[in-house]
């Protein structure tokens, strides 16, 4: 009892380790980027309709600098408000390799190695033990979770991610060890981590806060020692990424957002996305794994706060309707990630007899890695937008159009387009998916036409809207059925271009009646 | 008159309410998922309910188990591992074929995949001791530099040079100069000297994406333009400054 006592705050600083640790890094890198390139790899197009981080990139690259405003989309006339980390480093990919920035998507892919080989080396940097940082990367790699993100092109988050298990290595070193290096890799990795996603940055900067006030009430006088100069050291090497992360929740009025917004409600988390997202082992990992995780002797102590509090912080996000926190509630369910493998960790430390432990751990990963492939083709399925003729329709649109007509287009395309088509676009965003309450009016004005709301009509005068592009078949946002209805029965639309994915419809906007409102 | 069952048996036997579980619950799940069976289906219902009720035996086993006590048996392994390949490789061979309809090379290559990395893990669950110790590789410094600027010059030479080249500058050296270069050029100041080679390898990765994104950002609110060029400017930077210190440190 008392060895074990001794142990508790002990940390496992060695980095010494047993060959088979390079063999199960390098395999379960190999792994991760097999499965989560699903998506990516050995497609004509990538997945997903999230690509104005790219356009984001491709401007840095053009005009080597912050781009203020999205040329084209939401006509052009809204901020971009965003973090520049993540389209940066697409940027320092494409500019180190001289690939266009469309033409290297597949970089992506690596992040999920990174992210397993993260995973693993936490792990070890709170057990020392092989074999369950083997399995911590083995789970990571064939995790639904990030492989999910990835079939929507949530690339941001996804990088965020793979680097939270980083942070974590390099914080508790600090807390252990307040030394000046430390101090400067604590700091430099944290700022680097923040800057790549807004919704990152609020998660690791919410974690840090909890983690040092709980800090501070245990060991007040120890905590201020270490806080105070890592605050400071960070504010000095990240002072324009504070700033633009100051600048971008002041614009976008988080905290309003965060306390008064409702529109999230759709986005609550139901039992079929958690054991979709999440499959249901995750229940029993989170409640008795963590629990186990909680009582082994030789984690330190700090250690299992930190994970403790990430873990609840990312509970109170996902269920923040139940006390009036808005969010969106189904994106929290995504940083659970961290919490699940270390929850299977501590399932897995539970089983005393090696052969339920090895039969257990078998069964439980070859039926994840198996679940993780289909869900990941069959989520790829869904989100593949481009295609061919999609493509043949924005050629079309570019030769057939003025260069100030009004396109208005339904989410799934919008991020698409301005890679084809430079004409100003209205775009039909609907408000969960909106980050930035400056577009919140103009993406509404596209839902109601693409809805039939009975603003319609004044929106597509007001907004002198000439021609409208939906997908031929479902999916999309707003829903597509609805859509084509509505517009297959308006009489001043015609479609002037039809192909097997892309319908486009000229609108004679003119010969709409005057708006009765005033 | 029975003995009253022990804390062992307890520990025995929810551990076994537990596995059973999940190996029978499992497969059951994902397999109806991979077939595609109707999730209003009543197997469905079994198969899930069978996961989530391993949580209140699981509840009571962390509350009763001392978490140390593994026990570990090498000759079960070493007599079972060649059973778990074929396992392994039978799931994986399913698992593609259900999804792509075919046995292509592709299918192959996950199926085999999957079977070495379960075999791989089930090795190290079962052979490992608890307590694993290594063995210390270490980077000489100058070794180090040397080939740091070497790779670094040859990825601008093989991106602006020979554009031929570019898979093995997209896939093999690129990725080296964002994740590392920067990282491992400054592992020696900001490490310890003697730092394994894993940690540097595992330092470096935030380390050289913090060094990118830092630099550019303070570049953006400067007014500085920032582009390829800039980025073999940062990498450089990182190179001159590690060395510069090693040097002086060493002198």
């Amino acid at each position: 009892m008392s060895a074990n006592r001794a142990t508790v705050t002990e940390p496992q600083t060695h980095w010494n380790v047993p060959p088979l640790f390079w063999v199960g890094a390098l395999a379960v890198m190999v792994l991760a980027m097999l499965w989560h390139g699903i998506p990516v790899i050995g497609r004509d197009y990538p997945s997903g309709p999230d690509y104005g981080q790219m356009r984001y990139a491709v401007s840095i690259l053009q005009d080597g600098t912050r781009p203020i405003n999205n040329p084209y989309f939401q006509l052009g006339i809204t901020d971009w408000g965003q973090l520049a980390g993540a389209p940066l480093l697409f940027a320092i990919n494409s500019g180190l390799s001289d690939v266009p920035v469309f033409e290297s998507l597949d970089f992506i892919v690596i992040f999920a190695g990174i992210h397993a080989l993260g995973m693993m080396a936490l792990v070890w940097r709170l057990l020392g033990r092989l074999d369950v940082s083997v399995l911590a990367g083995t789970l990571t790699a064939f995790s639904p979770l990030p492989i999910d993100m990835m079939t929507w092109s949530a690339y941001p988050n996804v990088i965020a991610l793979s680097l939270f298990p980083y942070c974590m290595i390099v914080l508790l070193d600090y807390w252990h060890k307040p030394t000046r290096s430390n101090l400067f890799l604590t700091a430099l990795t944290i700022c680097g981590t923040v800057y790549i996603h807004h919704v990152s940055a609020l998660w690791l900067g919410v974690t840090l806060i909890a983690f040092v006030l709980v800090e501070l009430f245990i060991a007040p006088r120890a905590t201020l020692r270490k806080a105070v100069p890592l605050a400071l050291v960070g504010l000095v090497i990240g002072l324009p990424i504070a700033l633009q992360l100051l600048a971008l929740f002041i614009g976008a009025d988080a905290s309003g957002s965060l306390l008064a917004s409702n529109r999230f409600d759709g986005s609550r988390v139901t039992w079929e996305w958690w054991s979709h997202i999440l499959t249901p082992i995750a229940l029993p990992y989170l409640l008795v794994g963590m629990a186990g995780f909680l009582k082994h002797p030789r984690i330190p102590a700090d250690g299992k706060r930190l994970i403790v509090i990430y873990g609840l912080i990312s509970l109170a996000f996902i269920f923040g309707w139940a006390y009036g926190l808005s969010f969106f509630y189904l994106r929290a369910l995504f940083f659970l990630g961290i919490p699940f493998t270390i929850g299977a960790v501590g399932f897995y430390l539970l089983m005393r007899n090696a052969t339920l432990r090895g039969l257990v751990t078998l069964f439980s990963v070859a039926c994840l890695a198996i679940y993780s492939y289909e869900w990941g083709n069959q989520r790829a399925d869904f989100y593949q937008i481009v295609s061919p003729r999609f493509v043949q329709a924005m050629d079309w649109l570019s030769e057939n159009s003025a260069a100030d007509d009004v396109i208005l287009i339904p989410t799934f395309y919008a991020f698409h387009a301005p890679v084809y088509l430079e004409r100003p676009l209205l775009v039909g965003l609907t408000p969960d998916i909106i980050g930035n309450p400056s577009e919140l009016t103009l993406a509404a004005d596209a839902v109601a036409v693409l809805r039939g709301l009975t603003n319609m009509d004044t929106v597509l005068r007001q907004r002198q809207v000439r021609y409208i592009v939906i997908r031929a078949t479902p999916p999309d946002v707003p829903d597509q059925t609805r859509s084509r209805l509505v517009l297959d029965s308006h009489p001043q639309m015609r479609i002037v271009f039809q192909n097997a994915d892309t319908i486009i419809y000229r609108v004679a906007w003119e010969a709409l009646p005057d708006d009765p409102t005033p | 008159m029975t003995p009253r069952p022990d804390r062992n048996f307890w520990i025995s036997l929810l551990s076994q309410i537990v596995s059973y579980c999940i190996i029978l619950g499992s497969p059951t799940l994902y397999l109806l998922f991979i077939f595609g069976i109707s999730t209003d289906t009543v197997l469905y219902f079994f198969a899930d309910n069978l996961l989530l009720l391993t949580i209140p035996p699981g509840l009571a086993l962390v509350a009763l188990r001392d978490m140390t006590d593994q026990h570990h048996d090498p000759h079960f392994a070493r007599r079972s591992q060649w059973g778990v390949l074929m396992l392994g490789g039978v799931f994986g061979l399913v698992m593609v074929w259900q999804v792509n309809q075919s046995l292509s090379i592709r299918t192959w290559g996950y199926g085999i995949a999957l079977a070495l990395q379960l075999t791989f893990l089930y090795r190290v669950i079962m052979n490992v001791p608890a307590e694993a110790s290594g063995t210390t590789i270490t980077i000489r410094d100058r070794y180090l530099y040397a080939l740091l600027i070497v790779i670094l010059g040859t990825t601008y030479a093989l991106t602006r040079w020979l554009p031929d080249a570019t898979i093995l500058a997209r896939y093999g050296l690129v990725p080296v100069v964002i994740f590392l270069l920067p990282g491992m050029a400054l592992s020696p100041v900001i490490l310890s000297e003697h730092a394994p080679a894993l940690q540097r390898v595992i330092y470096s990765v935030p380390l050289s994406l913090g060094w990118y994104a830092v630099l550019s950002a303070w570049a953006f609110q400067l007014g500085l333009p920032v582009n390829g060029g800039s980025f073999y400017l940062f990498a450089l930077l990182a190179l001159s400054i590690g060395a510069g210190i090693r040097i002086y440190q060493t002198r």
